[in-house]
């Protein structure tokens, strides 16, 4: 048997930037940043006082029936919503599907968290005695488990599309996104799907999970100036915007792409997952570990290392990472480091969690596509350990055979994607 | 695929067991873990039973400290893991780090902890809420702790996938080794649910056992007279290893996990998808249905889903010598655990060359095609553990007498 390849045939994003991949497209590379204060619940004793938000979700206005919505967490609306477009942009339909190789592999950080803990806030009371802490009265919504279930982002997805391949949620934190990505690309290529619905969402602006990061100092505390708190590989970035988000890829094998003349909008080349072991949530300056997940990454698609055209960072905007991942940079590709424009989306969007590399995924296509590298915003002073080409401010005209998106996150694991144009050809 | 992988190692915390040789002596026995629960007051709750494991003491397994940082559910995986480590005679230390990962799940994370954390939050103030909440409760927690902990800088990945997390946490694993991500990948589930708001969530799932008194007769898979839902807490995690490399080192095999499948029901409601699921396990193995001597069922003790189970489990084995059983009818269903623990239970069967005998099964009900009698030793080949979940997901993953022994 042949090797299967991957192709990319359809994709959507609902970002801070608004609903639909174009708009996604107008505010990365046009560098204009999202960002606010947040509104929607006390944050008066927290350090962290803003985030970037959807604007104006409404999920029955984009097309969920009521009471589909009703039973569903924020994550869940998005994820159905934005694979419902992607599947059509694909060309995808019961008709042209069978749907019996069709799976769902999409990545979450938290999945129904915010229903979770609305729920939580209505009924919980202090225990009468110890050891129990909490008394939680009867009263709670009947769809709260499977609202807070983290699967509900690909079963639910699964089950609008009617798709009876095989369905998993990838919940690795902070890469989730592109690690859902490269199981997608693992199962196709194992031929236990021609086609997986796969990407991340989070929708964590909810008052447990801002105050989580916040506690550890992970978040920017520039509460006057949301829109320009983002600001990776800045000399003057003081932790991450809290963003939420939610990016779909269809992931199909190429053959069965061609055959139905599907749009293609680039390759899936090679992924590679590795973790630190170093630190829960701190990591060394040296970037060893994601210097080894990128080579890895190389190695398994047959890239060679001088054939990297494009970086998107993982670009927190933390002190720490933006200097592990410059680090990582510099061990993978040498003085080549120098020479490859690296940028960062979450300037623009924030750090939607396992969202976050899904949506940079995306922009990565559109890098490909359309020959432009998109800036990194909110760039102003360069920072002494961050000395590489950020793309600053300014997207710049570029012709892309191959791009790389990488994810750090929480537990030490370090995940790298490579993509190609569509016309490149794969050893 | 190619390239065989094969269990050689497991850890278990399970309700009616700590470690490998004490579970499976009481599962022979037929000792029940499910109790009443009295780590919460149940007055409230139409569920007031659980599998729960009373003799745990999470800093015989974990250093104090990290007790305190991380949730009940991961002191349960971590112990799993070393004991899994040291049945596998695994030394770490002559390992290559990168080529050791884990594939992990779970269903609810660390609630346990979280709860205190969300109780803070809400009715005393942020300030108040743990800098552990962010590392003690998402899902990946469990895979950075053993990873840091044992220095392992593999592949590590960690699902939800409701109830088949555990059956999806092996067969992924073993994907993961056979496409060249790692040469040794701890894969398991683990679950502590004992827990006032994770109970009170998991009863608008409508499944939950209401038995009242006789807990350890309560939860009857297949029975005429079952109650529903069980809940248990614990962890199972087993060693998957490429098989050269599990040879080069001389380990003992206790089953080559030779296949599986996973699929979802989409829009449809019977039984199609989990009968396409159990047989596409078996083709991917490279086996025939009449191979297959026996299947643990998922079996949760809920009319129509034990009565969905039965049909597909009869629509692929049916005209077979096949048999049925419900393991965790002694231990509660523990979730994501769960897949685990029966796939240490298929391990030891086909180690040991048994099978074990129902247990709260008095009269099968009717309406259940199945060989449930299946207490007889016997040279077994094949053990299919199959579940479903949430929203209509099946899996099913096939192991396999090890070809070390000869067949």
């Amino acid at each position: 048997m042949s090797e299967r390849r991957v192709v990319v045939t359809g994709y959507e994003a609902i970002t801070p930037a608004g609903a639909g991949a174009a708009a996604l497209q107008d505010a990365v590379f046009n560098a204009r940043p999202c960002g606010g204060p947040v509104t929607h619940f006390d944050v008066s004793r927290n350090s962290s006082q803003i985030a970037a938000a959807i604007p104006d979700f409404d999920p029955v206005a984009l097309g969920l029936e009521q009471s589909d919505a009703a039973r569903m967490d924020r994550a869940t609306q998005l994820a159905v919503i934005a694979a419902r477009a992607a599947f059509a942009r694909a060309g995808l339909s019961a008709d042209s599907v069978n749907p019996l190789r069709a799976g769902v592999c999409i990545g979450s950080a938290i999945g129904g968290t915010g229903f979770m803990e609305e729920q939580f806030r209505r009924v919980c009371v202090p225990a009468e005695q110890k050891p129990q802490w909490v008394s939680v009265g009867t009263e709670v919504d009947p769809h709260l488990y499977g609202a807070f279930l983290a699967f509900s982002v690909s079963v639910e997805v699964a089950r609008d599309l009617g798709l009876n391949g095989p369905a998993t949620t990838m919940a690795t934190g902070c890469t989730a996104g592109v690690d859902a990505i490269g199981a997608a690309e693992n199962l196709i290529r194992a031929g236990l799907a021609d086609v997986v619905i796969t990407g991340g969402v989070d929708a964590p602006l909810t008052p447990i999970v801002l105050t989580s990061f916040d506690n550890i100092r992970a978040l920017t505390r520039r509460n006057d100036a949301p829109q320009r708190a983002s600001r990776p590989f800045d000399r003057d970035r003081d932790g991450f915007l809290l963003a939420e988000g939610c990016g779909i890829l269809v992931l199909e094998e190429e053959g069965h792409a061609r055959r139905r003349g599907a749009p293609i909008h680039g390759r899936v080349l090679g992924y590679a997952s590795l973790s630190n072991a170093y630190h829960m949530t701190s990591l060394s300056p040296d970037g060893e570990a994601l210097s080894r997940a990128i080579s890895e990454s190389l190695t398994r698609a047959r890239i060679n290392v001088g054939d990297v055209d494009y970086i998107n960072a993982h670009g927190s905007s933390t002190p720490q990472n933006d200097r592990n991942e410059t680090g990582a940079f510099k061990r993978t590709f040498g003085d080549g480091a120098y020479r490859i424009p690296i940028s960062s989306t979450k300037s623009i969007l924030g750090h939607s969690l396992g969202a976050a590399s899904a949506i940079e995924s995306i922009v990565c296509l559109m890098a490909l596509e359309e020959g432009v590298v998109p800036p990194t915003a909110n760039y102003e002073t360069p920072s002494p350990d961050c000395d590489l080409d950020y793309v600053p401010n300014v997207a710049r005209e570029l012709s892309l055979r191959v791009a790389e998106c990488n994810a750090s996150g929480f537990s030490g694991i370090h995940s790298a994607l490579l993509l190609g144009h569509k016309d490149l050809r794969v050893s | 695929m190619n390239g065989r992988v094969v269990i050689t190692g497991m850890g278990v915390v399970a309700p009616n067991g700590i470690g490998k040789d004490q579970f499976w002596a009481n599962s022979l026995a037929g000792t029940s873990g499910v109790r009443e629960i009295d780590r919460f007051d149940t007055r409230t709750y139409g569920c007031r039973i659980a599998g729960q494991v009373e003799d745990f003491r999470a800093t015989d397994f974990v250093e104090r400290n990290i007790v305190k940082q991380t949730d009940r559910s991961t002191h349960m995986a971590l112990a799993a893991c070393s004991m899994a480590t040291a049945d596998a005679g695994l030394d770490l230390g002559a390992e290559d780090p990168e080529q050791v990962g884990m594939y992990f799940a779970n269903v609810f994370g660390g609630m346990e902890f979280a709860e205190r954390e969300l109780y803070a939050q809400h009715r005393i103030g942020p300030d108040r809420v743990s800098a552990y909440q962010a590392i003690a409760w998402f899902f990946a927690a469990t895979q950075g702790q053993w990873s840091i902990w044992k220095g392992l800088k593999g592949f590590g990945k960690s699902i939800v996938a409701d109830r088949v997390g555990g059956h999806q946490a092996l067969l992924l694993g073993a994907l993961a080794i056979r496409q060249g991500h790692a040469k040794v990948i701890y894969a398991g589930g683990f679950e502590a649910p004992v827990v006032p708001y994770v109970f009170r969530i998991h009863e608008t799932s409508r499944l939950l056992s209401s038995a009242l008194g006789k807990p350890e007769q309560a939860y009857r898979p297949f029975d005429a007279e079952r109650t529903g839902l069980v809940l248990g807490e614990g962890s199972g995690v087993v060693i998957l290893e490429d098989a050269e490399h599990a040879e080069a080192r001389g380990a003992r095999v206790y089953a080559e996990l030779a296949g599986g499948a996973i699929t979802c029901d989409g829009r449809s409601g019977d039984e199609e998808h989990l009968a396409r699921c159990l047989s596409e396990a078996v083709t991917s193995s490279g086996l025939r249905a009449e191979d297959v001597d026996h299947v643990i069922a998922e079996g949760i003790g809920v009319r129509e889903h034990d009565f969905r189970e039965a049909a597909a489990i009869a629509r692929v084995f049916g005209g077979h010598e096949t048999t049925v059983s419900v393991p965790k009818a002694r231990t509660g269903h523990t979730l994501a655990a769960g897949g685990a623990l029966d796939a240490i239970w298929a391990a030891l069967m086909l180690s040991e060359d048994r099978l074990l005998a129902p247990v709260n099964l008095s009269q099968p009900d009717t309406g259940v095609p199945l060989k449930l009698d299946a207490h007889r030793r016997a040279r077994l080949g094949a053990v299919v553990c199959c579940g479903s979940g949430f929203g209509g997901v099946n899996t099913a993953i096939v192991l396999r007498r090890s070809a070390e022994e000869g067949q």
